[in-house]
């Protein structure tokens, strides 16, 4: 099963993460590195445990939350690993995909997160979408991304969701953005009229590498 | 300022405290020749490229935050960082790894961030900084003057 739960940076719920497992007490997540620009960070716990098969129930007004700490972070692939301790059981962790390009144009996905968690939402949806292209983000000369392109609509608070083939659970990738406008009309901090079905997610490959480094980092070193 | 807090610490050894992809990257960066500070900007400026994000907002600036955070606890006696100086010895004797953990937290503890967020771009200008030399860094590293309203230059 693919778990996915709400992200809040300084008590704010920014978007969303996705659990990657327990390793020696201590619950390992994967999200997009640009959410996590503040001091505290906690991982909600919504009353469905991130079973989106569950009725939600709406609107709750707090939630349980585990403070997260930074383990790993990958600034040109946007992602961060996050750890919390905990003696929960996990009963399954998911499938990451190996490689790049595992994924063809045209196979149907999952997009699983929190959309419009930024303005208080816990309800986590189900979207089914199509990877619509394959890129390769170029950073600099011999230094490329590869990300999955969506048909899906993100909303604010769909950064960090699961990307999950349909038919074979795994996780493809990670999503980090959307197609813009340039000049992008905002309400406070949250840009509207970015509801373009472009959507960009990072290779979930990358996430590999970087949950293997971060099981080796003790906190003091983080 | 007269303490060294580069003595006895080498290049390679504050690389190792990226995460292996990142390490990589850098060093790749910087084999082709990419001005260091550059790939400084790079970092922080990756996260939130080429898209619209929806996050509460990443700091695309943060390299110059983080190289005048540096220059901070490097070339002043700043007292944000007096504490983290006089154990300084102390964690490096330890290993690099904590005392660069150390000043990545905080370092993020003055920007507002946690220092796994920034410890990337304080592991950068710490390598940078061993390899040019101290007296180098904080002349590269200082924040530029800021020009007040009345025309004289502030730090």
């Amino acid at each position: 099963m693919t778990t996915v739960l709400p992200l809040a940076v300084d008590d704010r719920l920014v978007g969303s993460t996705l659990l990657l497992g327990i390793f020696e007490k201590r619950l390992f997540f994967a999200t997009a590195l640009h959410l996590v620009a503040g001091s505290r960070i906690q991982i909600a716990i919504p009353p469905h445990g991130g079973n989106c098969q569950e009725p939600q129930v709406y609107p709750i007004n707090g939630t349980p939350a585990m403070d997260a700490t930074i383990s790993a972070t990958d600034p040109f692939t946007d992602l961060a690993i996050l750890s919390a301790s905990a003696d929960a059981n996990i009963p399954t962790t998911p499938k990451l995909a190996p490689s790049a390009g595992l994924i063809p144009v045209g196979t149907e996905v999952v997009v699983l997160g929190y959309p419009f968690a930024p303005l208080g939402s816990f309800l986590e949806t189900w979207t089914p979408a199509h990877v619509t292209a394959l890129a390769r983000r170029q950073i600099a000369p011999g230094l490329e991304v590869d990300e999955i392109i969506l048909s899906a609509v993100s909303h604010p608070g769909a950064s960090g969701s699961a990307i999950v083939g349909r038919h074979d659970g795994i996780i493809y990738g990670l999503l980090r953005g959307a197609l813009a406008p340039p000049e992008v009309i905002k309400i406070g901090e949250i840009p509207i009229a970015t509801d373009t079905s472009v959507t960009y997610a990072t290779s979930a490959h990358y996430i590999v590498e970087l949950l293997a480094y971060a099981r080796t980092v003790r906190d003091s070193e983080v | 300022m007269s303490q060294d807090q580069l003595k006895d610490l080498t290049e390679a050894q504050i690389l190792k405290c990226l995460s292996p992809p990142v390490e990589r990257h850098v060093i790749a960066l910087n084999t082709q020749g990419v001005p260091w500070d550059q790939i400084g900007h790079l970092l922080a400026l990756t996260p939130s490229a080429a898209l619209s994000l929806k996050g509460p907002g990443w700091n695309r600036h943060l390299w110059l935050e983080v190289k005048a955070e540096v220059y901070s606890f490097l070339c002043e006696d700043s007292e944000p960082y007096s504490d983290l100086r006089s154990e300084w010895n102390t964690l490096t004797e330890k290993s690099s790894a904590l005392a660069i953990a150390s000043l990545s937290g905080a370092i993020g503890s003055e920007l507002g961030m946690a220092g796994g967020v920034v410890a990337p771009m304080v592991i950068w200008a710490i390598a940078v900084a061993v390899r040019i030399g101290k007296e180098a860094a904080c002349r590269a590293f200082r924040p530029p003057a800021v020009e007040s309203p009345q025309g004289s230059p502030t730090a």
